[in-house]
């Protein structure tokens, strides 16, 4: 019976080790920092220009209000975009009355998608734009700036869609720096990702 | 105290025989769920809802349900649209996977009918190399 008991301690210990309790209350910086004359740079998103699916320009001063949601994909891709997309709708969901949450979608393919295609593409998710944009622009700019995001691009003619890609669903915050990831194939991990989000409006709230 | 120790053995043996006997029935189209998940999944998702109305539902889809003899042919030649799935308006071309042999076309078709929600019944091998070899009314490619 001892024996018994022992071994009921032991479980309850490995199934408190397995809950998730230990979440910060204030999120990392991500990325590669730079370190100069003892003053920590902190990583941030470089300067962009882009257009959205309305054709207006938008570049990072248009989130420097906002906490925002950043993937890449483009519309044709038979890979893992469509996945990835469906696991960024789950997020704007949960955020969709969150005044300072934004959503981007970047396309690796700007030729064929064009801010028409990408209107048409927001309108069949059955998401607002003004919530969730779509954004296109400089093929080159884009490949460089998914970089940037963690997201790594390969051409590839064997690849399905010509494109190889990683999707990563980014968070950066107000002033541009990267706080959270999350593997956008994984629903898990995009789990993980929204108590981090909630834990980063935390942040600006407790500002206030 | 034996008493309670015997009854929860008991309850783990029934527990152990039922999860068995759960993991019999989920392998039944085990081929079919592997290929469904590695050529399908990724626009048509793991659990078959599709998404938005960009790509259409497989699971719980009326259009499946009135057309059980196309799919196959779809797979293999693909289908272009639109097409109206549960009163929503899909118009992204699906191609076709060429590279898919009637007995797998069979396995991922009866994987498909029977998962989820579903409950289409099962295709017969004559069944599916009938649809692949014909030309059903209202595809176009």
């Amino acid at each position: 019976m001892k024996k018994l008991s022992i071994l009921f301690v032991l479980f309850s210990l490995t199934l408190l080790s397995c809950q998730d309790s230990n979440l910060p209350d204030k999120l990392p910086f991500i990325g590669q920092h730079q370190y100069i004359d003892g003053d920590t740079i902190l990583y941030k998103i470089p300067s962009f220009d882009l257009i959205n699916q309305d054709e207006e320009s938008i570049n990072n001063n248009s989130f420097k209000d906002h906490i925002y949601i950043s993937d890449f994909f483009f519309t044709s891709c038979p890979s893992i975009c469509p996945k990835v997309k469906k696991q960024m709708l789950r997020v704007y969901d949960k955020y969709e009355n969150e005044d300072i949450i934004k959503m981007v979608s970047h396309t690796l393919d700007p030729k064929r998608d064009n801010a028409e295609i990408l209107k048409l593409y927001s309108s069949n998710l059955g998401v607002d734009t003004k919530k969730w944009m779509f954004l296109t622009g400089d093929k080159d700019e884009l490949r460089e700036l998914a970089l940037k995001y963690f997201v790594a691009v390969v051409e590839d003619e064997e690849a399905p869609g010509g494109l190889d890609h990683s999707g990563k669903i980014v968070v950066v915050d107000k002033n541009g720096h990267v706080r959270a990831f999350a593997e956008g194939t994984d629903p898990d991990d995009v789990t993980e990702l929204m108590k981090e989000i909630d834990i980063l409006i935390n942040e600006y709230s407790s500002e206030d | 105290m034996n008493t309670a120790l015997r009854t929860s053995l008991i309850l783990c043996f029934a527990i152990y025989f039922f999860a068995n006997l759960m993991s019999c029935t989920d392998g039944r189209f085990k081929q079919g769920k592997v290929l469904y998940e590695y050529h399908c999944a990724s626009c048509h998702m793991e659990d078959g809802t599709g998404l938005a109305e960009l790509y259409p539902p497989v699971n719980g889809s009326d259009y499946l349900m009135n057309n059980r003899e196309k799919l196959p042919y779809i797979m293999r030649y693909g289908i272009e649209g639109p097409l109206t799935v549960n009163g929503l308006e899909f118009d992204i071309p699906m191609s076709g996977i060429p590279e898919l042999s009637a007995v797998e076309i069979s396995n991922i078709t009866n994987y498909i009918l029977s998962a989820w929600t579903n409950k289409l019944g099962t295709m017969s091998f004559e069944e599916v190399m009938e649809s692949l070899n014909s030309n059903p009314a209202g595809i176009n490619n």
